[in-house]
């Protein structure tokens, strides 16, 4: 269409550089030519707000990040995120990834991969357990912002020598259920993704995996035979409680809470989290690194956590890389770990004065980050948590060999594309 | 007729060229019918027989946005997979189960409370009003309402049990919220139909001696048979795509999923579009057959197909 000289001269004389800038994508940046940082994923956090302001001043005018807000559970932020990552949604800059999610969306091309400089910055002072959770063949997509062990809680007057192996921890409780005192051990075992987490503790403990590295196989064997054994036998000792099968975090903490257990698995928040609810049990309550699986054998907890990655279809890679680094650096990890109670990746705050007053279990906790496992790395981690939360649920319905076999197939079907959600 | 006998040539052709004229007329008539419905059916169109197609077509391939690398075109195969799935199976017997069981417990309340809006001498607004509110509120909200009424040690009506963490009562509470919310419009249709039966035939009846309950049987009900069917006939379609209800209230947990719940989560959860549309069209087809068995079987007519009176 040729050019509208009476059009252009209309526009050349009422246009302001307002119309301009309305008419002409190219012109100018988000906000006055500030790159803005979209950021989704634990923005909400307690305090998180002051960190981003922090940073934001620190940059100096180079980004400006903006935390955005996303469903509050696990399911519904994947959700939006892949829905919005799969339409190539730009208004996406980082993501705040749970840990299991990284070979999805890597696999899936919608985080980037870090440049070999943007890797060496991001690994240093970082644990190596938390950076394996960030890779995907061999290549690393993120950057560990911040992660989690589970602990063996106890209570100290009930166990004067707390046992260093599983046996011993179910052999103690018998003893005391003997005494008609408080004996019940808890364990995540409700069908959710929590029972995954201990399911896998136990599993990697033994040295057993469910895929092997590039996920192209199923790689279930008699290591999972023994660690469904291990499961079956909580669930018919007699030491369980009642409501095992639908026992989430939460139930746990009630159990310990409520005076029914001396054991339970659960993450470090229980601590503080206790003082606010039952202050003579907070008083009696022991902590110690996850019991030996297998006699011997250090323990291997499953690492929860998060990673910052860079959506592929971000406007402003380096931008949002620089904000990422920012907002975890030892400095700001020491304030997360004191203000939400999310445990560091960094292992030099871990010898913080601070730190260590707010997380004295921090050293055992440090001990099993040392040798912490991610849960099973694969693109189809949705499918392989479901089968396994639904394949093992109840505990009492385990029958250990036919139940491996079925995870066997099913996860072989998932591989194979036949795999369905419920 | 007796024009053509009086005046044999002349009035034929004229006649003639009045039915020419008249048809003439109708099909410019017709011709601006179809034009002015043409820009409906374009949007129909393209708003639900694309996304019906691209659905099929898309079910024949193994396509999962996670593995963007691996997809190919796999026939039935997909099917196979669906078909042979004892999660699909569960899903598909629990909807049936749901939709069964609350078509008619709504159709039995809703019933009743037609008659009751029918009938009522005073306060007739205020009652129909009232009667709507369920319907009217927004089916999310409602569900959430009745989930925290449910939820242990929150909700006035669990108290200390915690029935929406077990399979049956959570069955049943689904079911109470889907009859509850849809008694309302279940009455209204039924309603519409009461209005059409002539009092003087009840009347009359009555005079024969029968009662009210044989006056209801052998009068109003093969009366308003059309106007059942096709309230039945909407809610069994609607129940078997229930959706909004479970996902608030159980969010499909201890198999209480429906197949629209579990076509969802294959779909947005899984994003493996391929066995996620192949369900959806496995659930386009059995609403198809339910309404084709409602139509040939039981002869429900659609509104505006002449059946009513």
């Amino acid at each position: 269409m040729p050019p509208r000289p009476r059009l252009r001269r209309l526009l050349g004389a009422a246009g302001t550089g307002v119309l301009a800038c309305g008419l002409l994508s190219a012109c100018g940046g988000d906000d006055g030519g500030v790159p803005v940082v979209n950021l989704y994923g634990g923005a909400s956090a307690a305090g998180f707000d002051k960190i981003i302001a922090d940073c934001n001043e620190q940059a100096d005018g180079k980004y400006r990040i903006v935390g955005n807000l996303l469903p509050s559970d696990a399911d519904g932020q994947r959700e939006q995120l892949v829905r919005r990552l799969a339409a190539g949604d730009d208004s996406l800059d980082l993501l705040g990834m749970d840990v299991t999610w990284t070979a999805e969306f890597a696999e899936a091309g919608w985080i980037r991969e870090l440049t070999p400089e943007q890797a060496d910055v991001a690994t240093k002072d970082t644990l190596q357990p938390t950076i394996d959770t960030a890779m995907w063949e061999d290549k690393l997509y993120g950057v560990p912002k911040h992660t989690n062990v589970q602990l063996l809680w106890f209570r100290k007057s009930l166990v004067p020598d707390p046992p260093t192996t599983w046996d011993g921890v179910i052999e103690q409780a018998k003893a005391l259920k003997d005494e008609d005192k408080p004996y019940v051990v808890g364990i995540t075992a409700a069908q959710y993704e929590g029972y995954v987490v201990a399911f896998n503790t136990i599993l990697s403990s033994l040295g057993g995996t469910l895929v092997n590295e590039d996920s192209t196989e199923v790689t279930v064997d008699e290591k999972t035979v023994r660690a469904l054994e291990i499961l079956k036998g909580l669930a018919d000792s007699g030491v369980a409680s009642a409501s095992l099968s639908n026992s989430q975090e939460p139930e746990i903490f009630a159990q310990m809470q409520n005076e029914q257990a001396a054991f339970i698995m659960n993450w470090p928040y229980v601590l503080s989290a206790m003082k606010a609810a039952n202050e003579d049990v907070a008083n009696d309550l022991g902590y110690s690194e996850l019991p030996e699986f297998a006699e011997g054998e250090k323990p291997r907890a499953t690492l929860g956590g998060m990673n910052y990655a860079v959506s592929t279809y971000s406007r402003h890679p380096e931008e949002t890389f620089d904000a990422a680094m920012c907002l975890r650096t030892p400095e700001h990890q020491l304030e997360t770990s004191l203000e939400s109670g999310d445990p560091p990746v960094a292992p030099s705050v871990y010898e913080e004065a601070e730190f260590k007053e707010a997380y004295p279990m921090g050293p055992e906790m440090l001990n099993e980050l040392e040798t912490a496992v991610p849960r099973p790395i694969t693109p189809l981690y949705q499918n392989i948590s479901t089968i396994v939360s639904s394949t093992l649920s109840p505990p009492s319905q385990i029958q250990p060999e036919e139940t491996a076999e079925q995870l066997r197939s099913a996860i072989q079907d998932a591989i194979d594309g036949k795999g369905i959600l419920p | 007729m007796s024009t053509t006998l009086q005046q044999p040539t002349g009035a034929d052709e004229a006649v003639e060229i009045a039915k020419k004229r008249a048809s003439e007329g109708k099909r410019a008539e017709r011709k601006l019918g179809m034009l002015l419905c043409a820009p409906a059916v374009v949007f129909m169109l393209a708003v639900t027989a694309y996304p019906i197609l691209y659905a099929v077509y898309l079910s024949f391939f193994r396509a999962d946005l996670r593995l963007p690398g691996q997809n190919e075109f796999v026939g039935f195969s997909n099917y196979v997979t669906v078909l042979t799935s004892p999660i699909w199976w569960t899903a598909f017997g629990l909807t049936m189960f749901i939709t069964v069981i609350s078509a008619f417990l709504e159709l039995v309340f809703g019933m009743m409370l037609a008659v009751v809006m029918h009938r009522t001498l005073v306060g007739r607004g205020l009652v129909r009003t009232s009667a709507l509110v369920p319907y009217a509120i927004v089916t999310v909200v409602a569900a959430f309402s009745w989930r925290f009424a449910w939820t242990q040690d929150i909700g006035w009506l669990a108290g200390d049990a915690a029935p929406l963490t077990d399979r049956w009562s959570s069955i049943w509470i689904i079911i109470l919220a889907e009859v509850w919310k849809t008694v309302p419009f279940m009455a209204l249709l039924l309603m519409a139909g009461l209005a059409l039966v002539p009092e003087d035939l009840l009347k009359a009846a009555s005079m024969d001696g029968a009662t009210a309950w044989q006056r209801f049987w052998k009068v109003t009900v093969p009366l308003i048979k059309p106007s059942i069917l096709v309230a039945l006939l909407f809610r069994t379609l609607d129940a078997f795509r229930v959706f909004d209800n479970i996902f608030v209230l159980t969010g499909g947990s201890n198999d209480t999923s429906s197949v629209s719940m579990v076509a969802y989560n294959n779909l947005i959860r899984g994003l493996n579009l391929g066995i996620g549309s192949t369900m959806a069209v496995l659930i386009f087809l059995t609403i198809a057959v339910i309404a084709m068995v409602f139509v040939k079987l039981f002869g429900a007519a659609a509104p505006g197909q002449g059946e009513h009176r």
